[in-house]
């Protein structure tokens, strides 16, 4: 035990001490800061930093009018959707298309009738949402005057086209609108904190074998408390780095609670007190499952350069993991069986489990025969990383093959 | 305490790399393992450090099987093994640690081993500014650290100066006298000489000669002398002489090497009935270099 808390002391003060981590935490913090007080410091300075560059011009929008339709009418629905971004002209060359190319207006509208026009425009944008304005406008003017020339009277007509309809949602389960950003949040800080603290154990044991401490080490103190100091060490200091981070996040969104207005952060830190725990507990027992895979991948590794083709194989897992959050996430339907058995899987488990929780509907025994799983999968890719750490001390050349791998964790060790 | 492998063997996938390897050594005493480069010497070593198993044989420590973890061992692996990034003190602290030192009493061994191997400058130096003997001078240091019983040095001289090689010299004479168990490999003859009292020189993964170096000279040497003359017809008499099997030239004269059954006092007497003139004849005295050269060799 005094062993492990060495190595673990050392792992742990070598990992703080480093620039990267001193750099990165530092960043980290500098932007969450200045992101989320960033009204507070535009009030301060008394000025929006929009108008830092001076007015800005409205973009062009021009309009050419064919149709029967009132020209100034049309002019003024399209300023009034388009809002004060855009500043909508009449253009009556005959070139419209040359007009847009040469960069004289944003986009051009052509109407050819009340249900025809054409929309010039130079790059189509993934958000331009000009055509479905339009649409709307010519839309709801072709049905004024359809409903007007059947006799309807214009109250008759607009009773008929702007009935408000009051409906209400009950939710027994979880609002997934409301739980996807957040969840979304916290799946890719997890995402990215266990690929770097994962990568980061495996380059820190081949570093290790490639300068030979690794042959004084084991023969100074246990495979097995070597590798688990290491690897919580490591750890600690990732979570020291996460709880720093929230703790930045949620400070600094409490004090700008009332001048933040925007909905993405408000969902975000609208996160619920559960799914902050569970992201730690599975935050760590992905840490485990990830670290201990890449620290054994690490001790099979001769130099640094084979560490790319040892480390692929977690990272494809990996990755594919997070991809399945991912998905299943932006479709929503997550409690089909394909997530339900990945959320027990123990490398898939830690994200989907998450996600299942924040946005699904799961019972407590699934969450704790989850948690038990990557637990009992803990413990044993803890025993094999060790032995395989034991063994990969003295190999150097060719990377081992499958066979051999195997041959070492079936082989006993003192 | 004696420290003792018995026959060892090992080999790793087809090639078999140690084919019965035995020898023993006690505290007090230096043991030179020498042998060619890949001789088996390195994995000799990793074995009783118990990096490597050994296919059969086994190591005992006053007769019962060691375990490396539980005995006071310092051990210089022939690939430096400390962290190139890391500060000295930091890791020799660590080292030590390791292998139960608290940390007061590992700060200030290591001060006091820095003092004498002339490093305490360096202290709080990352190790990867040094240059490679002086890297080598902290891989000693971090050796030494606990105090062991048992040290074991994998090629310790090599890239040392002459400065650096006494100092280091110095420690290992220090070690001896402290009753310590002393194992080293070395292609160093010299340094061998100077301090081993036991030699084991391996040669294809067997044991091709071992004992204290004083009797394997005299076995080498029991029909040799050396024969001290500048006498232009000395090598005429030599090639006439019917006791001597062979000669070749020496320094200041030649090495004569004579039939079995014929002693130096009867070369004597027949040189005195010559009119060679000569100024000395005496048991020749080999070189390690020449015993090592000369057993490397022939099982070859």
């Amino acid at each position: 035990m005094r062993q492990f808390f060495t190595v673990f002391k050392f792992e742990l003060l070598g990992q703080l001490q480093s620039k990267i981590f001193k750099v990165i935490t530092i960043l980290l913090v500098i932007g969450i800061l200045l992101s989320l007080n960033f009204t507070r410091l535009e009030n301060a300075l008394g000025t929006s930093i929009d108008d830092l560059g001076g007015e800005k011009e409205p973009k062009k929008i021009a309009v050419q009018n064919h149709s029967d339709i009132d020209t100034d009418a049309l002019i003024a629905a399209l300023s009034e959707a388009f809002g004060d971004d855009y500043e909508i002209i009449e253009e009556t060359s005959k070139n419209m298309k040359q007009v847009v190319k040469k960069g004289y207006v944003e986009s051009a509208i052509i109407i050819e009738s009340e249900t025809k026009y054409q929309y010039i425009v130079e790059t189509a944008g993934m958000y331009d949402y000009a055509q479905e304005i339009v649409n709307s406008i010519l839309q709801t003017n072709y049905r004024y005057t359809y409903l007007a020339n059947k006799g309807l009277s214009p109250d008759e007509v607009n009773e008929a086209l702007n009935t408000q309809i009051d409906g209400d949602i009950v939710i027994t389960g979880k609002d997934q609108t409301q739980s996807f950003l957040y969840t979304y949040a916290v799946i890719m800080v997890l995402y990215m904190v266990l690929l770097l603290y994962g990568q980061f154990v495996a380059s820190s044991v081949a570093g290790e074998k490639s300068t030979r401490c690794m042959e004084v080490l084991i023969t100074s103190a246990k495979p097995m408390n070597l590798m688990f100091g290491k690897v919580l060490g490591s750890g600690s200091a990732g979570l020291l780095q996460i709880v720093i981070i929230f703790a930045t996040a949620i400070g600094s969104y409490q004090f700008n609670k009332d001048i933040i207005e925007n909905d993405i952060l408000t969902a975000i830190f609208g996160m619920p007190v559960s799914v902050a725990v569970y992201s730690v507990v599975f935050f760590i027992l992905g840490y485990f499952i990830y670290a201990f895979m890449f620290g054994a991948a690490g001790s099979l590794a001769s130099r640094a350069e084979d560490l790319g083709a040892l480390t692929l194989p977690i990272n494809l897992i990996f990755i594919i993991a997070f991809m399945v959050a991912v998905f299943g996430m932006t479709s929503g339907n997550i409690d089909n069986t394909f997530f339900v058995v990945c959320s027990f899987l123990p490398t898939f488990a830690p994200m989907i489990m998450l996600v299942r929780i924040c946005m699904g509907t799961v019972a407590v025994w699934e969450i704790a025969l989850s948690i038990g799983i990557q637990v009992a999968t803990i413990v044993l890719l803890g025993i094999a990383c060790a032995k395989i750490y034991r063994a990969g001390v003295l190999l150097y050349g060719n990377p081992p093959k499958f066979k051999d791998i195997w041959k070492i964790l079936t082989t006993k060790q003192e | 305490m004696k420290l003792e492998v018995r026959d060892i063997t090992k080999s790793f996938g087809e090639k078999q790399v140690l084919s019965g390897i035995s020898f023993s050594v006690e505290s007090g005493e230096a043991l030179g393992l020498l042998g060619r480069n890949g001789a088996g010497k390195t994995t000799t070593i990793r074995i009783i450090m118990q990096l490597f198993e050994p296919n059969s044989g086994e190591i005992l420590l006053d007769g019962k099987p060691l375990s490396i973890r539980d005995i006071n061992v310092g051990y210089m692996p022939e690939e430096r093994g400390l962290y190139p990034k890391k500060k000295i003190m930091e890791q020799l602290i660590y080292f030590a640690n390791l292998r139960g030192l608290d940390k007061a009493t590992a700060k200030s061994r290591a001060d006091e081993l820095l003092e004498k191997l002339q490093m305490t400058e360096y202290k709080d130096a990352k190790l990867e500014t040094l240059s490679k003997g002086n890297q080598q001078k902290i891989q000693l240091i971090a050796t030494l650290i606990c105090d062991p019983d048992i040290v074991i040095l994998d090629e310790p001289f090599s890239g040392l100066d002459p400065v650096n090689a006494m100092l280091l010299k110095d420690v290992v004479r220090e070690l001896i006298e402290g009753g310590k168990i002393v194992i080293f490999s070395s292609h160093q003859m010299n340094y061998i000489e100077e301090f081993c009292n036991n030699i084991v020189i391996i040669n294809s993964g067997k044991v091709a000669v071992s004992g204290t170096i004083k009797d394997i000279k005299h076995s080498y040497t029991k029909n040799l002398v050396s024969f001290v003359t500048d006498d232009e017809k000395a090598e005429s008499y030599l090639s006439n002489d019917a006791t001597i099997s062979n000669f070749e030239r020496a320094e200041n004269g030649y090495k004569v090497e004579l039939t079995d059954g014929t002693t130096i006092k009867d070369f004597m007497a027949n040189l005195a009935k010559s009119d060679i003139g000569f100024s000395g004849v005496s048991d020749y005295e080999p070189s390690l270099a020449e015993i090592f050269v000369d057993y490397t060799e022939v099982a070859e």
